[in-house]
């Protein structure tokens, strides 16, 4: 089944584009009703020219028939704005199979397969990686080559240390103006004090927020069996923990704060997802798809902009 | 091995760690890393399942370093001989010293004192030794150490019957004279000449610690180190006490010799206030006497005036009743026999006998007979001149009197020789007109008046006229020389007496020596030697001895009527009376010769007791020395302490402690290294 392709198998595509294309081939294949089929830019309507328009945009046609400055409108030229954050901390380094993708080089492919996806919808991508501070910033634009750029900026992230959320939300939220859709790819393993702040500011600018959070299958079942000493990948810290006395009370945790998560991304209209690395890397195309298609039905007014600021 | 050495064995139970640590599996080998430990909890450890043991020798290794080091604080040695047995222990010499002065014959002191001592002596064991030492004025060993082989019951029973025998009538608590002699006691060795094995030494002081006991010559004593003192106190059934005393005034010194001050002293510890102050004599109260309060702890003197016939005051109303008769000394005033040999007129003034006779008139205390007979030879005091038998002067002074020759020329001075010894003549070289006196030794009785520097001034005084004689005798000894080398006065010895002699006379033909402030204090003092030495102003003190009158053959105790003689000049003794009251010097006829008061020493009249830690000032090492039992442990505890610094066994235990932690240092981390290698992944 093309549209199933296990991550496995894709991990052995060597090339990050060479998987992103994989995926999205597959994926395609088996959505030709997509709803958002047939973007493009199309010519949308005409306006009269003031000053300060660009004059590139001056219909001299229609000035030649008329004797009237007009200024040709276009659809957007790229529809979508998408900002796709990668955390590439430690913590997202885990496996718990070493067969299996680790949770960063499963957001990695699937960072590259939205960017796949979407250049390929002619939208605008960019990329910010990072861990307890920001790594590769890729802006969003849609030009030929932009696509090659984020894979080499996604190939060349290197793991960091600890993650810090917070602050590429914060960024993202500060420095890009254009309303777009930011993805989120992280484990989300942390405190959700503060988390909400960023995602709710992030939302009053206007931006689409879809959180894929990716996770080990070990990290919600929790299906150890030997007694040992657990280290956390981030701090170093070691404990001694028994899985049969502490799973029951890991995976009540585990799903009180996915509990807690969901409340709060549901609460300020955010998509939330959640990716295990273990399932098809198709998931996260679909999860856009089906948040964006979400947000049409609830009648979101997508972003028209004029085709010159 | 200290005391703590068994906690510190204790130690070794920690030895049971290492075992408790190999079967715990704290820590297992194998690390899980994991994304986040937000939502696990840290499981408590358990002990393994499996209940053998692994890793054996480490096992092994530790638990010996762990036993090892605690037997190293521990501090073990090893006995090298045999134990300390209480059969070899020589036992303690206990000295016990018992007060026997007057303020021990309170009431109620002699049971506690018996009591104390059967106390002392039922706490001895069989080895101990014992002895009496009994103390007054001065220290007596009653009952001696009976060396070691010696019957130590019987040596005990001597000393009770010692102690029941005591008579409390010491006139002094010399405490420091008894432990002076006592130490010395404990230190003597034995009769077989061994010198004294004692595992300890024990003084037992016996008294009633009264505040009149001498301990100053303690400081002089280095208190042997080994030798402890410890003190039973006995006390009578009633602290009270007051006592009286005669202000001690020389008569000369007083106004009026028939008042007499009297200071009455009551004791701080005293529950009697008022007393009665009563006069006696020949044993009957005169008078109603007088009442007196004295508040505890402090003093009254009151002005009494003594009635003709009085010889003693007491204090009625005391309850201690020693100290409560006071003697006095007879008030007569002593009589003093002159006459004057040769041509001298009383009544002139040319004469030298007028000066003299005024100069030495009656009062003080003596009255002086002028007009005894010339030719007795019991005369006290003769004034020779020209014309005097000097045989008949001879004879009176040979039986102590004093003679005083004044020789006008040189043919007086030959027919004086029997009475003032040889003489030679002086050729007459007189340069000037008038002599002073120039050598004057004042070292001599006579002129040790004059000796200090504003005393020592004659030269106003001027001789016109001077006999040039001087002495040639062994007897004979010039005390004053003229200027020019002449004797002015010398001394001659005749038997017990004394002769004087001038060259010159003092009368205004002669010299200004009449006339002169000087002769006056020269006179008094040649009748000093005349007169018998005076009795002290308070009496006499019980236990010091008594010069008394040549004639004196006995001295007896009491009235006449029941008086016992308490002393004879045949023994060859000086007299001391052992206790107060008055005593009677008789002579061959059994006439009186003197009468003696004495009395107490004041000292003893202060029975406030004091602590007997104030004999720790003098550096007396108080305590009690342990018995032998006890004796042997300590010696056994310092002999280990020593084998234990001899032998210095922890050492090698901390050695071998070092020596097994580093085989178990090696061992481990071959294990370790083993199980790494096991470890790594292929």
């Amino acid at each position: 089944m093309p549209d199933r392709i296990d991550p496995a198998t894709l991990m052995r595509l060597g090339s990050l584009e060479l998987r992103a294309r994989a995926v999205v081939e597959g994926f395609l294949s088996g959505l030709h009703r997509s709803p958002y089929h047939g973007f493009s830019a199309e010519f949308s309507e005409y306006r009269q020219y003031v000053p300060g328009d660009d004059v590139r945009y001056l219909d001299w046609r229609l000035y030649g028939r008329s004797d009237r400055y007009f200024i040709k409108r276009f659809e957007d030229e790229t529809n979508l704005a998408c900002w796709l954050l990668v955390d590439l901390s430690r913590s997202m380094a885990y496996t718990s199979d070493q067969s299996r993708m680790t949770k960063a080089d499963f957001a990695r492919t699937a960072a590259a397969t939205l960017a796949y996806f979407l250049t390929r919808q002619r939208d605008a991508v960019g990329l910010l990686t990072f861990d307890q501070q920001i790594g590769q910033i890729v802006p969003a634009r849609f030009r030929p080559g932009h696509l090659h750029q984020v894979f080499g900026a996604l190939e060349t992230a290197e793991g960091g240390e600890s993650t810090d959320v917070l602050g590429p939300l914060d960024r993202v939220a500060a420095t890009v103006r254009k309303r777009g859709l930011v993805v989120l790819l992280t484990d989300l393993l942390a405190p959700l004090d503060g988390l909400s702040r960023s995602l709710s500011y992030l939302r009053a600018r206007g931006h689409e927020v879809l959180v894929l959070r990716t996770l080990d299958p070990r990290e919600i079942d929790f299906a150890f069996d030997e007694a040992t000493m657990f280290r956390d990948r981030e701090s170093g810290r070691s404990i001694f923990v028994d899985p049969a006395e502490a799973a029951a009370k890991y995976r009540a945790n585990f799903e009180e704060h996915a509990r807690g998560l969901e409340q709060m991304t549901r609460s300020h209209g955010i998509d939330l997802a959640t990716l295990r690395t273990d399932e098809s890397l198709d998931r996260a195309l679909f999860e856009l798809l089906a948040a964006r298609a979400r947000r049409a039905a609830v009648g979101m007014r997508r972003p028209s902009s004029g085709a010159v600021r | 091995m200290s005391a703590l050495a068994w906690l510190f064995a204790l130690g070794g139970a920690a030895v049971a760690l290492p075992v408790l640590f190999h079967l715990i599996r704290r820590a297992p080998r194998n690390q899980q890393p994991f994304s986040s430990l937000m939502f696990l909890e840290e499981s408590p450890p358990r002990l393994t399942r499996r209940s053998r043991l692994d890793d054996w020798l480490l096992l092994l290794l530790r638990c010996l370093a762990i036993v090892a080091i605690a037997l190293a604080f521990t501090r073990p040695f090893f006995r090298t001989d045999g134990d300390l047995l209480i059969a070899d222990e020589p036992g303690r010499r206990v000295a016990v010293v018992v007060d026997d002065s007057v303020s021990m014959s309170r009431d109620g002191i002699a049971e506690r004192v018996a009591e104390a001592i059967d106390a002392v002596l039922a706490e001895l064991e069989g080895r101990d030794a014992a002895a009496l030492v009994t103390f007054g004025r001065g220290a007596r060993v009653a009952v001696p150490f009976a060396g070691v082989d010696g019957d130590e019951l019987a040596v005990r029973e001597a000393i009770r019957d010692a102690a029941r025998e005591l008579a409390f009538d010491q006139p002094a608590s010399e405490i420091d004279a008894a432990l002076i002699r006592t130490v010395a006691l404990l230190a003597e060795p034995s009769d077989d000449g061994e010198p004294a094995a004692a595992s300890a030494m024990q003084i037992v002081l016996i008294s009633d610690m009264q505040e009149g006991g001498s301990l100053d010559r303690l400081q002089r004593l280095d208190w042997p180190a080994e030798t402890r003192l410890a003190v039973r106190r006995v006390a009578p059934d009633d602290e009270s006490n007051a006592s009286l005393r005669p202000l001690a005034i020389d008569p000369a010194d007083r106004r009026d010799v028939d008042r007499v001050p009297i200071r009455i002293a009551n004791a701080e510890a005293s529950e009697l206030e008022t007393f009665r102050v009563q006069w006696f004599g020949n044993g009957e109260s005169l008078g109603d006497g007088t009442v007196a309060d004295v508040a505890p702890g402090s003093s009254l003197v009151l002005d009494l005036e003594r009635p003709s016939g009085a010889d003693a005051i007491a204090l009625v109303g005391d309850a201690a009743g020693f100290d409560d008769v006071f003697h006095l000394p007879p008030s007569d005033p002593i009589k003093v026999a002159a006459a004057v040999l040769g041509e001298a007129a009383a009544d002139d003034p040319e004469s030298p006998a007028f000066y003299l006779m005024r100069a030495l008139d009656s009062g003080e205390g003596r009255s002086i007979d002028w007009d005894a007979e010339p030719n007795d030879d019991d005369a006290d005091l003769l004034l020779v001149t020209a014309g005097g038998d000097a045989n008949v002067a001879a004879e009176s002074v040979r039986n102590g009197g004093v003679a005083i020759v004044v020789l006008d020329s040189k043919e007086t001075a030959s027919r004086m020789q029997p009475l003032i010894g040889p003489v030679e003549s002086l050729s007459r070289d007189q340069s000037r007109g008038d002599l002073l006196l120039a050598e004057l030794r004042f070292d001599d009785p006579l002129l040790a008046p004059f000796r200090e520097p504003q005393f020592s001034d004659f030269t106003d005084v001027r001789f016109w006229r001077a006999t040039p004689v001087s002495p040639t005798g062994d007897d004979a000894t010039v005390i004053a020389r003229f200027d020019n080398g002449w004797p002015a006065i010398w001394r001659q010895s005749v038997g017990d007496g004394a002769v004087f002699v001038f060259t010159s006379g003092w009368q205004p033909a002669d010299s200004q020596l009449g006339l002169s402030n000087k002769f006056v204090p020269l006179a008094l003092g040649m009748l000093t030697e005349a007169l018998p030495p005076p009795p002290p102003p308070t009496g006499y003190v019980a236990g010091e001895a008594i010069a008394l009158p040549d004639a004196a053959i006995s001295v007896t105790l009491g009235e006449s009527d029941t008086a016992e003689s308490v002393w004879d000049a045949s023994d060859g003794e000086p007299f001391v009376p052992r206790q107060a009251g008055a005593y009677r010097a008789i002579d061959e006829s059994g006439e009186t010769v003197t009468e003696l008061a004495v009395n107490w020493p004041a000292a003893e009249s202060r029975t406030d007791p004091v602590a007997a830690a104030s004999l720790g000032q003098y550096g007396v090492a108080l305590g009690e020395a342990a018995p032998a039992a006890e004796t042997i442990e300590t010696r056994r505890r310092q002999r280990d302490i020593e084998l234990e610094a001899e032998q210095k066994v922890w050492k090698w235990l901390i050695l071998a402690t070092l020596g097994l932690l580093t085989a178990e240092m090696l061992l481990a981390s071959r294990r370790i290294t083993q199980q790494a290698s096991g470890d790594r992944p292929v």
